[in-house]
């Protein structure tokens, strides 16, 4: 498996961009990858007074790469990357818009609950500072939780429809001196349907998703006559998800992003289509 | 010259080769085995040794042992297996000539036998078991089986490793350096849980990997079952007991006392991996080798799925896509018709190999398998398929409960041993080899065989007192260990009381079977037959899953007591349906007794203060036919087979606090009866019986 993925990984990490681990650790020797098409439906910007402006480029379009691999059973690496369309007052550009490389651990060996992951950002060749990217090299560092019941109790089922939340926090910080940012999230995932292969159906399952971001110093200018470089971005945004399973290992994604609210930073909505397969040991 | 060991003398029983008593430590007879060029499975084979051919060892090296053949002088290697494999799965087939020449070539060597067998084809009949006297001498045991034993395996792995490994997400498929050892040997490699539904105990199946080129024992890969869903810890040992005294090919197993870090884990079962070093022991080449995928249910080769092989079956090796031996296999096997389907097996498979697959489901009451939990195992040259057994967990009486949730389905008490002889999925080989009159002939020849004395290795296999011996042989290893396992299941009850419940099992089924299918009676037809499957009483949709499944019906049985301190069954002779036993204890013999039951519906008379909801729902009739005064012993059995079909009150907490009330005709007595809550019954001693007087029986739950 390690022969067969590692030619994969490397082929994510020449696509840099952005996307982020969720930090579910993989067997040893497990891997996974996941490609999405992601469509800005807007280009609008929260002013420093928290008020939506319009920016200067077109909606956007990006392909995004995203793997995991199970290193060991304590170690699973990570790594993604992405190719970005996007016409702006300056022109038209596509290009790698950065990336990560990273590692996730496990805090509690034996459950798949408390995990910590670090990660180099990677910076964007073509995108600059525009936007969400960011011309220097960075690092993460998170802190993530999946709480679970305990799976050794005989006398409770294994609901296939049971939900589940996942909690996460991360800090990024960039070489070139740009503002920290934080960033927490919770996740609320739903089974809608059971998977039956004998049957020949497949499962359904939707998720929804807060994340909370914000700069732990001053803003990166974006569209300087709407931001205030001197103060802090802050943005909430939710999406929604729904999943199906369309083999044993792979599944069809379809889902919808937008921000709810923030300041000094890019008020963003998209549309997300994604293919993920998983690689069992 | 280096001189065998002892040990290695007791390896080579294993293989086959049998001592000649009286004679020089190595001087040996071979039973037929492939003699090779060098001491590994590549090695050219020079030729096949005939049975009793007699050699003598020169060395041993690895697996192998280096022989002289007396009357030619010629020197070869023969396949020896690792110490402590039981004795009579183990025996290398030799290669015919022809199969000799290919093999050169570079093709795969043929096995031109089958086991013997009582019921024997043309065909059949130049089998490779080890014969009676053969086993005997090597320590197989023709009264009670195989000697209950235990080898130990040591591993040593990091400490927080060793931990991780068995308490880690269930599901997580992560391996872990490991180093193994049993004493005199070791080696170092992965090692990874096993398994799939029985992941979700603390004490999980384990396979060792060493990596390529390693062996351990001859073998790259050691799977040790860890049988945490059997709280005996003995069916698959029973199972697979049975079938090396059948003389089945079948991996061999034995117990193993497994240390971590020089801690206790367990007793697991060491279960032969099937690769190409086990179809090399068993002298039949590589071949094509399929397994029904476990997660799928459908591997049952019955048309409905015939479009479907690449989802429902895996193949092991060779390792490829290429399933179309398997998809020429079900188109035949559904287009011949079950009137001609004995030729049609005869020229297909190893139709033995389908024989003893079928009664060893039937004995063991195993319906967990048909569409999963056996092998497929295709030989291209000769075009002939075999079946290979696997996984008895849900046997001997313990069933998966389909309306319960997992885990709880596979983790329950419930209990069932009065079902038809086959239960079990629809497949086209189970259902045309019964409704086949000849193949059934071979089917109730071979349980004949088991289930009366006679001179083979598996004739009286299954006989009670004989079942019963081994039963505590196995029970002595089995307890002790259990008491002391580092990562226990959650009870179920009493260890005792399961061992209680396989006795009970094997006993009312050896009767229920010799009644179905032996005995000379009016009923001994194939009324069953149409029963093979069992149907459900209603469509299976998830919410008849969970509907209480009631079938009242009143039962029956009339048997003499013919001697003093004999068990003595009272079946309901229709269906051979179990009802008690009695065993007279005072009184004249012969007595006869009536045992009536109203089953599965609320007893009409109760206990005073008691309600129907604290009771079991059966009532046991007793009436004495005979003149005289008797005593004697009852054991009274209830339903609980599943959570949808018992015979359990509502209001019935503690099945462990269940006593028995009698009802003489006037006033009602609590009796000193104990009950067994996992095999379901109650025993009484020494009951007073009056002639004609009618005793009545209900259970409830004490104050």
């Amino acid at each position: 498996m390690k022969k067969i993925l590692a030619p994969c990984l490397l082929c994510i990490l020449a696509l840099p961009l952005s996307a982020s681990a969720d930090s579910h650790m993989r067997s040893g020797g497990e891997g996974f990858a996941s490609l999405s098409l992601s469509m800005d439906l807007g280009d609008r910007i929260f002013d420093k007074s928290g008020h939506t402006v319009s920016g200067n480029c077109s909606p956007g379009q990006s392909l995004n790469a995203y793997g995991e691999y199970g290193w060991s059973y304590y170690t699973t690496v990570f790594a993604s990357g992405s190719l970005r369309h996007q016409t702006c007052t300056s022109g038209e550009k596509w290009g790698l818009d950065g990336g990560q490389i990273g590692v996730a651990r496990r805090i509690d060996p034996l459950r798949n609950t408390w995990v910590w992951e670090a990660a180099l950002l990677l910076p964007s060749q073509r995108f600059g500072n525009q936007s969400s990217s960011h011309s220097s090299v960075g690092v993460t560092v998170g802190l993530h939780y999946h709480p679970r019941a305990n799976p050794y109790d005989l006398t409770l089922e294994i609901d296939p429809l049971h939900p589940h939340w996942d909690f996460g926090a991360d800090i990024k910080s960039w070489f070139d001196g740009s503002p920290q940012e934080g960033l927490i999230y919770g996740q609320y995932s739903l089974p809608l349907q059971a998977a039956n292969w004998n049957l020949g159906v497949g499962g359904w399952s939707a998720a929804a998703r807060l994340e909370y971001s914000q700069s732990l110093g001053g803003t990166r200018a974006t569209t300087p006559n709407a931001v205030d470089t001197q103060d802090a971005f802050r943005r909430l945004d939710a999406s929604l998800s729904l999943r199906h399973a369309i083999g044993k290992n792979e599944k069809l994604g379809i889902g919808l992003q937008t921000s709810l609210d923030g300041k000094n930073i890019e008020d963003t909505s998209a549309i997300k289509i994604s293919y993920e397969k998983t690689f069992p040991k | 010259m280096k001189k065998p060991s002892q040990n290695k003398l007791l390896f080579t029983l294993f293989i086959g080769l049998t001592l000649i008593q009286g004679a020089q430590a190595e001087s040996i007879q071979t039973t037929l085995a492939n003699l090779r060029s060098g001491p590994d499975k590549d090695s050219r084979v020079i030729t096949a040794l005939p049975k009793n051919a007699q050699v003598s060892i020169i060395q041993s090296q690895g697996n192998y042992v280096q022989v002289r053949v007396g009357q030619t002088g010629m020197t070869g290697w023969i396949y020896s297996p690792a110490q402590g494999w039981p004795v009579a799965a183990a025996v290398e087939v030799a290669v015919p000539a022809a199969a000799v020449a290919n093999e050169s070539a570079g093709t795969a060597a043929v096995p031109p036998v089958q086991p013997t067998q009582p019921v024997q084809t043309a065909q059949s009949a130049a089998l490779s078991v080890a014969p009676p006297q053969a086993l005997a001498q090597s320590g197989y045991d023709l009264a009670s089986g195989t000697p209950v034993t235990s080898g130990e395996i040591h591993l040593e792995m990091d400490a927080q490793d060793a931990e991780v490994l068995f308490k880690k997400d269930p599901f997580d498929r992560s391996s872990f350096p490991v180093r193994l050892t049993d004493g005199a040997a070791s080696a170092t490699g992965e090692i990874a849980v096993k398994g799939s539904f029985s992941r979700r105990y603390l004490k999980k199946s384990l396979l060792i990997t060493l990596p390529k080129g390693q062996t351990w024992q001859g073998h790259r890969r050691i799977a040790l079952n860890a049988m945490a869903t059997d709280p005996t810890q003995a069916r698959e040992w029973l199972t697979w007991d049975l079938a090396r005294a059948m003389g089945m090919r079948i991996p061999q197993t034995s117990y193993k006392k497994l240390y971590l870090n020089g801690r206790y884990i367990g007793l697991y079962l060491d279960i032969e991996w099937m690769d190409d070093v086990m179809f090399d022991r068993m002298g039949l080449g590589n071949g094509e080798f399929y397994q029904p995928n476990d997660s799928s249910f459908c591997g049952d080769l019955m048309p409905a799925n015939a479009a479907r092989t690449a989802f429902c079956w895996q193949k092991n090796f060779p390792k490829g896509s290429d399933m179309s031996a398997l998809d020429t296999l079900q188109a035949g096997l559904n287009t011949t018709p079950a009137d001609s389907f004995d030729t049609w097996l005869e020229k297909h498979f190893d139709v033995q190999s389908v024989i003893d697959w079928l009664v060893i489901n039937t004995l063991t009451q195993n319906g967990d398998t048909y569409n999963k939990n056996y092998f497929l195992h295709y030989m291209p040259a000769e075009q002939k398929w075999r079946v290979i057994p696997w996984d008895y967990d849900l046997s001997w009486g313990r069933v998966a409960d389909n309306a319960l949730p997992f885990p709880m389905s596979i983790h329950n008490a419930y209990f069932q041993y009065a079902y038809p002889p086959v239960v079990g999925a629809d497949n086209p080989i189970k259902i045309k080899t019964l409704k086949n009159p000849r193949l059934y002939a071979r089917f109730q020849a071979r349980l004949r065989e088991i289930l009366t004395p006679g001179d083979t290795p598996a004739s009286g296999w299954y006989e009670p007192a004989r079942f019963q011996r081994r039963l505590a042989d196995i029970k002595a290893l089995v307890a002790p260990s259990i008491e002391k396992e580092a990562y226990p299941a959650q009870p179920l009850g009493t260890t005792s009381a399961h061992f209680d419940a396989l006795a009970f099992f094997n006993e009312w089924r050896y009767y229920a079977m010799k009644g179905l299918l032996l005995d000379p009676s009016p009923f001994n037809t194939p009324r069953w037959r149409p029963y093979t499957s069992y149907a459900p009483l209603t469509p299976v949709t998830p919410e008849s899953l969970l509907l209480r499944r009631v079938q009242p019906m009143d039962l029956m049985a009339n048997e003499v007591l013919a001697a003093p301190g004999k068990k003595t069954p009272l079946l309901e002779k229709l269906l051979a349906y179990p009802l008690a036993f009695a065993t007279l204890r005072q009184g004249e013999p012969p007595a006869r007794l009536t045992v009536e039951t109203d089953r599965e519906a609320a007893p009409t008379l109760l206990p005073p203060g008691k309600s129907a909801a604290q009771c079991i729902e059966r009532t046991w009739f007793v009436t004495l036919k005979s003149a005289q005064p008797v005593r004697v012993d009852l054991q009274f059995d209830y339903l609980q087979e599943s959570s949808t079909r018992h015979e359990l009150g509502s209001a019935i907490q503690n099945e462990s606090r269940l006593a028995l009330w009698r009802h003489d005709g006037t006033s009602w007595q609590q009796t000193g009866a104990s009950v067994n809550p996992v095999a379901n019954y109650f025993s009484i001693a020494a009951q007073a019986l009056e002639p004609g007087m009618l005793n009545r029986y209900v259970a409830c739950q004490a104050d």
